[in-house]
This record gives structure tokens, sequence and C-alpha cells, in this order.
């Protein structure tokens, strides 16, 4: 810190021409930062905090001074990014070449797609465990009947699970990591569309973050409503609901920034060769996911927005009491909601269709097919939303339509399926641990899909709706695929993000452990649903005390299984073998190129004359591929 | 192995595990008891679905590790071995499209059929209605016709059909009794009326379903069902006034205080070891007769009582006129309609004896 103002001390006496400017624009910076923290503190304290607050207590300062924090970093990122992006040199902000093999670079907006990668696969896994740590609470409550933390305390673990695993570790991880990482390799091109664009959507995460989990700093904790947040539930969360309302809009503003960076990016930045059905799956993936996040989040904006001004400022929106609608929030969360578990399973459909053809020696089965069916869902995710809300109070006819559009979106996933293990026949399938992943994820990801069949059928659905039933389908689907490809991808792109292989016995320990962890924890859902036990229940019947107590136990093996991969990366680091260029023998582009890649990713422009996954078709060795320019 | 005996294996471990899916809603450890006309269809629904879509997974499952297992790589294929360059084939697209897009289909035309036959939302000949209305964190059930209002306990006749206008106060809660199946939100703003029939004799748990806040694991009511005769029986009592009467001693009224306390549910968010409660989301009410006494003497009191009695009856009536601190202002007001003055003397005299 200190060094980095000597520097700028010194870049100021260099260029004392420019000071004038620089103070004016300073000036003007910290004006609206106190101006924006003045606000922020201020509308934060009066929040109807559910008890009385004439006097908050120190907690409830802290946690007003964390989100008041949060919002003055994301002003500071916002407004610094313009004065970046306009041209200004910002004397804070070394460029890229300045900061070229500098850790520093990690900390920084840097416009590289490869660190801006990097930082989204850190943060993501950083909250990966901390939304785990939530869970496990959740199952440490859920072990026995009987109370142990508050129903209160209870209601905030839940809550923060399903939001940071959502919008901290999920999305951020296969968009975020994954999408920016790969994507450029994927289509031959030295980096995004928009590079600052691409730091802005990271650097947007932390405040977002940051002002989610302050809450956990207020009096009357963080929000408690779900992830769902319904009002008028919602509306009596005091200072954490409006902290979550806030930061999911920054985290959905991310979202919406990256999106149209990649689709920008994979519409014009493909190099000589590869027109779109040279595309790898993943790519295809990632412009569906971002189609999704352009014209689903502003959804989730507009909801968030009218919550938040609902409760900060008494406009009646999803106020009964007052003349509103609680019902309008449900239409219009869900109208994102529901794209959005779909930007949530397709990269890691993406991924899967990557590693299955490299692991079986084989090209993608049905490769067009594939491409219409992420498409075909892409569309029909838009047309299901009410089918979370069949219990509702929406018109009952509505039912009808919304039933037969879900029941129609299980075709195009079936589709994807069949054409996977059209893949797998007739191959020579290696068993290393981003494939075993991926064969999980088929494997899982049925499960999840059936389930979700039975839910979309009303009659089925009015009794298993709102029950574990639900959540086992959730963690089938989320869990059994989301996480599953993410682990997968993890293991296959480790060696090009950070030059090391990571160790593959470790890796399949890794695997058994999270694979048996997951079904003892998830498979008992199913039953202790349809049985009878409602979600979000801090406390339960006796009747359900061995099935929730198999639940925890698989729950907690899940848990530690994942430290091992923590211990399997940091090892890599230290002893890990020295990884190839090509380790998998794959034939996308980003392999075409050293592990990791140079700053602007191949050595000359390529020129691709082949397709993505022609195993079979020449000798398949590093040295039969296209070499550039050929 | 050859594909033949391969055959045969699959299709006798999918017919075991269909077999099994299919008794599986008949155990007690898959779906509760059914209790009601409407259940049966859904129950049956459901049933077809398990053994369709277990049948679709163990078909899609045993592909997967019969491919593994076939098409693994050998040692004898070295490292370079690459598969069959197949990229496709449109017949078996169309086939994998269409089979599974039947299925959907007809599966699709059941539910339709079966949501019809419910007829969940249309008005029912010879139906009774009670209002079911969720206010955090109890369910109150008024009968119109007779007047009864009672906090829960739902008290059904068997084979009378009932058309429950499902409303809340507050916040969005769920009317789900798990051996009925089906489910409706209450949501403030809106009622909804479901119609169905118990055909079980018997008491069953009535659980929200939605999620209400901090009480919502304890928003529980009791519904029994019963033959015509136990149902008039139970009418009448209700109707004839419970309590005891003017004459009553101190014991009885507090014994009846108690019953009520129950009743009323109280204990969803109060723990009362006499009530055997242990709700978290409001001040305890064990030793409350004392603590009643320091309230309305504290600094900080804001409300009108003077005397412990007079601050139960405001807390009751008016809960805000005193939030204790550090307890959210979550308490709903006990007016006239929910609780008459008799009723309101009694909860007080037993709390009084909290000591
Ligand atoms: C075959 C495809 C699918 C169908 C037919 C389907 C159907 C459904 C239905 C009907 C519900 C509402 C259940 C209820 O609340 O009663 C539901 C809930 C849910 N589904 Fe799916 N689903 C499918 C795939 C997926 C996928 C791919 C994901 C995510 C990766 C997903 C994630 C979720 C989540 C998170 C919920 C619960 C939301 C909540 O209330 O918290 N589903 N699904
Ligand atoms: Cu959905």
């Amino acid at each position: 810190m200190v060094g980095h103002i000597v520097t700028f001390v010194q870049h100021l006496q260099a260029h004392a021409r420019q000071l004038p400017r620089l103070g004016r624009a300073g000036s003007a910076f910290l004006l609206a930062l106190l101006l924006v923290m003045v606000g922020t503190g201020q509308a934060l304290a009066q929040a109807p905090e559910g008890t009385a607050n004439a006097n908050p207590t120190l907690t409830t300062m802290l946690g007003i001074t964390m989100g008041v924090l949060g919002v003055g970093l994301l002003t500071a990122v916002l407004i610094s990014f313009v004065v970046w992006a306009t041209g200004t040199r910002n004397p804070l902000i070394p460029t890229d070449e300045e900061m070229e093999h500098s850790f520093r670079r990690y900390f920084w907006f840097s416009v590289d797609h490869k660190v801006i990668g990097i930082q989204y696969f850190w943060t993501s896994l950083f909250f990966f465990f901390i939304g785990g740590l939530m869970a496990l609470l959740v199952r440490w409550e859920l072990a026995q009947p009987g109370l142990t933390f508050t129903p209160d305390q209870y209601n905030q673990f839940f809550t923060m699970h399903a939001t940071i695993m959502i919008f901290l570790f999920i999305i951020p991880m296969l968009v975020g990591a994954f999408g920016n990482y790969a994507v450029p390799l994927m289509v031959g091109t030295f980096d995004m569309a928009f590079p600052k664009l691409n730091a802005l959507s990271y650097w947007l995460v932390p405040p977002g973050a940051l002002i989610i989990m302050a809450g956990f700093l207020a009096e009357s904790g963080t929000a408690k409503a779900g992830w769902t947040s319904y009002p008028p539930v919602a509306l009596q969360g005091g200072a954490g609901q409006m902290l979550w309302l806030l930061g999911v809009f920054v985290l959905g503003w991310s979202s919406i920034v990256g999106g149209m960076n990649f689709l920008v990016t994979i519409m014009n930045m493909r190099t000589k060769g590869v027109h779109y059905f040279r595309l790898p799956l993943f790519v295809w993936a990632i412009a569906t996911t971002a189609v999704l996040a352009v014209l689903g989040t502003p959804s989730l904006a507009a909801a968030v927005t009218l919550q938040f001004m609902n409760i900060a400022f008494g406009f009646p929106f999803f106020d009964a009491a007052k003349g509103g609608n609680p019902l309008m929030w449900q239409h219009v969360f869900w109208f994102y909601s529901h794209p959005a578990v779909y930007i949530m399973i397709l990269p890691a459909f993406g991924i899967v269709s990557e590693i299955i053809p490299v692991f079986s020696r084989k090209p993608l089965f049905g490769y067009r097919a594939l491409v219409y069916a992420t498409a075909g869902i892409g569309v029909l995710s838009f047309l299901v939303w009410a089918h979370h809300m069949f219990a509702s109070a929406m018109f009952p006819w509505l039912r009808i339509p919304f039933m037969l559009t879900t029941m129609l979106i299980a075709v195009p996933t079936g589709i994807k399926i069949f054409n996977w293990l059209g893949t797998l026949a007739f191959g020579k399938i290696r068993l290393e641990t981003p494939m075993l992943f991926s064969l999980a994820l088929v494997s899982m990801f049925v499960i999840g899909g059936i389930s979700g069949v039975f839910l979309g059928s009303v009659p089925v659905d009015l009794h298993l709706h709102d029950t574990y039933f639900v959540v086992a389908h959730i963690h089938y689907v989320l869990f059994g695929g989301s996480a599953f490809a993410i682990f997968g991808g993890i293991y296959y792109w480790f060696p090009k993000m950070f030059g090391r292989m990571l160790n593959e016995s470790l890796g399949k320990i890794h695997f058994w452990l999270s694979f048996i962890g997951f079904n003892v924890a998830f498979l008992p859902m199913h039953a202790v649903g349809a049985l009878g036990m409602p979600r979000r229940y801090a406390d339960y019947d006796i009747a359900f005390t061995e099935l929730n107590l198999t639940i925890s136990i698989g729950a907690f093996l899940l848990g530690f299984a994942q430290l091992i991969l923590i211990y399997n990366m940091l090892r890599a680091f230290q002893v890990g073998k020295v990884a190839p260029a090509n380790p998998w023998n794959a034939r996308t582009l980003e392999w075409l190129t050293t592990s990791p890649p140079p700053h602007y990713n191949f050595e000359e422009p390529l020129t691709v004359d082949h397709d993505p996954y022609d195993y079979g078709r020449r000798i398949s060795s590093p040295e039969a591929l296209p070499v550039p320019g050929d | 192995m050859t594909f033949g005996r391969i055959t045969i294996v699959l299709t006798v471990i999918l017919a075991i595990f269909l077999a099994f899916i299919y008794y599986l809603p008949a155990m007690p450890w898959f779906l509760p008891t059914a209790a009601v006309d409407e259940a049966q269809g859904i129950d049956d629904l459901l049933r077809l679905m398990m053994v369709v879509g277990g049948g679709l997974y163990i078909f899609i499952q045993g592909f997967l590790l019969y491919f593994v297992w076939l098409y693994r790589r050998k040692p004898e294929d070295g490292e370079d071995a690459v598969g069959r360059a197949l990229h496709g084939d449109n017949r078996l697209e169309i086939a994998w499209t269409v089979a599974p897009a039947l299925f959907i289909v007809v599966l699709t035309v059941l539910s339709l059929r079966e949501l019809d036959k419910l007829g969940l939302n249309e008005p029912r000949e010879g139906a009774r209605v009670i209002v079911v209305t969720g206010q955090q964190f109890a369910w109150t059930f008024a009968y119109p016709e007779t007047g009864i209002t009672e906090v829960n306990t739902l008290t059904l006749q068997k084979d009378v059909p009932v058309t429950f206008n499902i409303t809340a106060v507050d916040v969005t809660h769920a009317f789900w009794i798990p051996n009925f199946r089906i489910k409706q939100d209450a949501t403030p703003g809106f009622t909804l009326s479901v119609t169905m029939t118990p055909n079980k004799v018997g008491e069953f748990p009535f659980r929200c379903a939605e999620f209400c806040g901090a009480g919502h694991s304890s928003m529980l009511a009791k519904v029994n069902v019963l033959e015509e005769a136990e149902y008039l029986v139970w009418q009448e009592t209700k109707l004839a006034g419970g309590g005891p009467g003017a004459d009553a001693n101190p014991e009885e009224i507090a014994a009846y205080g108690l019953e009520l306390y129950t009743a009323q549910g109280c204990g969803a968010c109060h723990a009362l070891e006499a009530g055997g409660t242990s709700g978290a989301v409001g001040p305890t009410h064990n030793g409350l007769g004392t603590t009643a006494e320091q309230r309305v003497e504290a600094a900080d009191y804001t409300g009108s009582a003077t005397t412990a009695e007079e601050y139960l009856r405001e807390s009751l009536r008016e809960p805000g006129a005193h939030i204790v601190e550090g307890f959210p202002p979550a308490m709903p007001p006990y007016g006239e309609d929910k609780l008459p003055e008799g009723d309101l003397n009694a909860l007080v005299q037993m709390l009084l004896q909290q000591k």
C-alpha cells in the first residue's frame, strides 16, 4: 500500500502538467463516494430493523459500516472504470505490461481474460466453501429433531447457503471463470471483445458479495426469507434483506455486462476457419447462457429494485396490506430465475460435451443436434416460469399452459443425454478424473431431470411442491449436475490455467467420496419430502429422524471430500507435474498453446481447418494437430 | 458376454427394479396414507411416473455402464488409440427425440385428465365451507354455517366434501395436510378455494408449507376426521361454548387458560413449561407472573399498563404497545373476535400464575 502511494506521488511529480485534471477528477470521485456512502448509511440505519432500533448496537453499526464500505467499493470500481475506460491514465492502475509476470496483476484491474478468469476462479471457490459451511450448519441443525440454533439463525443459514452457491459460486465459476478463461482460447483469439468491460464484470463481484455478507453483522442478521425472497415475508427482513437486494442487483449487473461481452466475442472474434458449426459445445453453451443472462437478468434487477423501494421507502408494490400484489414478485422473479437455472446447467453441459469426446477418443456424437438442443432449451426456458407457482394464488387455469411447456423442455434435455451415450459407444474410453465427474453428471442429472418431470405434472406437484422432494430435485441438477461438471472442468482445465497437473489418485478419491456422500445426502430427501416434510423447516416431526440423520451424515462426508480438492490444488503448486501444452490429447484450440498460455494466447494468428472433435479422422497425437497457420 | 445375454440380464434387473418402484408409494416410508378421495388419482399418477421414470433411468444407466465397460481402453490399445469416427446418425436422433416425446405426451395427457377430474377449484354440490386463514404463526378455521371458530385444530366429517376458502392476513403461508396431498398457498389479498372429501377417520398433521418467517416450522395444526355422530357431538360442545362457568374457582379458570394456550397455538412462538412448548420467536412465558411486574416498572416501558394483570391484557389485545427488547414486533393482536373477554381473562389468570 505504502509502495503504491509512493509511486503515485512520484507519478504526480513526474507529470505535473496533468495535475489539474487529476485533481478535478479526484475530488469529483471523492465527493461522489462520500455522497453514496452517506446515503446508504442513512437508508440502512432507518431500515425497519425488526426490533425497535432507537439505539443500534455495535454490531449493527459494524454491519452498516461494512455495507457502506461495500457500496463505497462499488462506487470506486465504477468511477475508476469510467475514468479508465475513457482513456484517462489512472496512475493507481498499472498496465498489464507493467504487471506481466507479477502476482500483483491478480489484485488489480487486469484486462487479460486469463487473469480475470483466474480471479473469478479463486473468488468462486472461496465462496463455495463459505456456502458449504452454511449448508453444514443447516444439516447440523437438522441431524436431530429439536432446536440447536434459533429458527431465526437457521433461516439465515439456508438463505445464505443458496444465495452464495447460486450467485457467488455456480454462476461466476461456470460463466466467469471457465467462460472467461476458455472461450477466447477456444475461438482462437487473443482476448475478449471488450477487455475493460470484462474487468468491470469481475470487479462488480467483490462489492456485491461484501454487501450481501454485511448482513452477518447487522443486529437482525442477514437476509432470511430464502433465496427466492418472497414478499410479504421478505419485507419483514430489515437491513439484512436490503443488503441482500442491493448485492443481488450488483451481481446481476455483473452478469449482464459479462453476457454482452461473451456474445460479441463469440460473434466477432472467432479466428479464421472457426465458423459457427466449428465452435466447441462449451462455446455454444456460453453463448446461449449469455443470451439468457442479457434477456433475463433485467427482470431480476427490476424485481429487486421494486422490493428495495418497497422496504426502504414504503412503496406498496408487493405489500398486500397497502394494496400491493405479493404474487407479482413471484412472476417477475421466476421470469429471471427459471432461465437462471439453465444459466447454471448449460455451461455444465458444455463442459461435459468437451470432456466426453476427449476421453472417449471419438467425435462428439450428433454435434448439430446438441447445438439445436442447447438453443431450444434456451428459448423454452423463458416459457416455463410459472411451474414454480402451481400451488400459488395465481389463476388455476394458468397451470395448464405452464405444465405443457415444462414437460416439453424435458425433450431437448433428453436429446443431450442420448448423444453423450452415442459418443461413448465404440470409443476407447479413458477413465481419468474429469471423465469420472462427467459420467457422474450424466447419471445424476438424469435423476434430476426425471424428478423435474414429476414436478412438472400439476397434480403430483401439488403434493410435492415446497417439500424436501424439491430440495432433492434441485440438488440432483445443481450438485449432481453443475457442481460435478465444475469439478470435472477443474481437473480438465487446471493444467492449462496453472501449468501444473493435479494428482490423479487424489482426484479419484475426491470423486468417489463426493459421489457417495452426494447420494447418501440427497437420495433420501426424495422420500422425506414425499412423506411430508416441508422445506425450510428448522425443526421437524420425530418420524423423520432416521432419514434426516442419514442425510446429514452424507452431507458431512460430501463436505469433507471437498477438502481433498483443495489439498490437491495446493499440492499441485508445490510438487505437481509440470503440464504439457496438451495433456489430454484434446483437439480444441486452447490446447494448441502453452500451459499456461502467453499474454496474447497464441504466438501468431491461427487458421483452423478442422472440427473441434475430429478424433479418428487423422492420427490423434499432438504432432498431428494442425500447426498454426497451416 | 453376448449381446443377447446382456439383454436378458438387463431385462431381469429392470423388472425387479420396476416392481420395487411400483410398490414404493404403497409403503409407509414413501407416501403417508391417503385420507381424501382425491388422493387416489394423484398417487396412481405418481406411481406411474415412478415406473416410467425408473425404467428410463435404468435404461440410460444400463447403457452408460455397459458402454463404459465395453469400450474402455484396454492395455493392448496403446496410448493413442482412437475410437470410431462416428459423427452422428439422423435416424437415431429422430428416434430419441420422438420416443421420449411420446412418453412425455402420455404423462402430460394423464396429468391433464387427473387435474380435470380433481376439479379442485370448482364449487361442489353439498360441500361444507370452511374458511382457513393463515397468520404468523397459527391457523384459524372458521365454519360460517355454525359460527364456530377454532385455532390450530381442524375438525372434519368423514365422507362430507369440504370447500376450503384459503387466505392469509400477513404473509403467504400454505395449506397442506400431507395425507390429503393437495397444497394451496394462502396469500394475503387472495382467496383460493379447494374442495376435497376426507374418507378416513383419524388424526392427521397439518403443516404450513410456504416459508412464512421464524415460526414457520412450528406453524402446525391438527386435523381430526370424525364419523358423523362424533362430529355432531363436537359441534354441540363447541356451540355450547367452552370454558368454566362464572362461579368457577381459580384453578379451573387457569386450567381452561392452559387449554386455550394450546388451542390458540401460543406455543409456536413462546416457551411455557406448563404447556410443554418451546417457541423462541417471542419472549418466554416461564415466570411471566414475575417478569410482567418488572416490565411495567422498567424505565424503557412504552405501554400504558400499571399492573402485571393490565400488562398481560395489553400484550394480548395490543402487542405493539410495548415490544420486549431483543424481539421482533411479530405478535398479532388478539381482539374480541378471536379471544372473547372470558377467554382473555382465563389466559391472563393462567399466565399470572407462572412464577
Ligand atoms: C427436465 C428438466 C426440468 C424440469 C421438467 C424441471 C421442473 C421443475 C419444476 C416443475 C420445479 C418446481 C417444483 C416446485 O417448486 O414444486 C422445479 C424446481 C426447481 N428446478 Fe427444475 N426442472 C428441470 C430441470 C432443472 C435444471 C436443469 C435445473 C438447474 C440446473 C433445475 C433447477 C431447479 C431449481 C433450483 C428448482 C427450485 C427452485 C426453488 O423453489 O428454490 N431444474 N423444476
Ligand atoms: Cu424452473
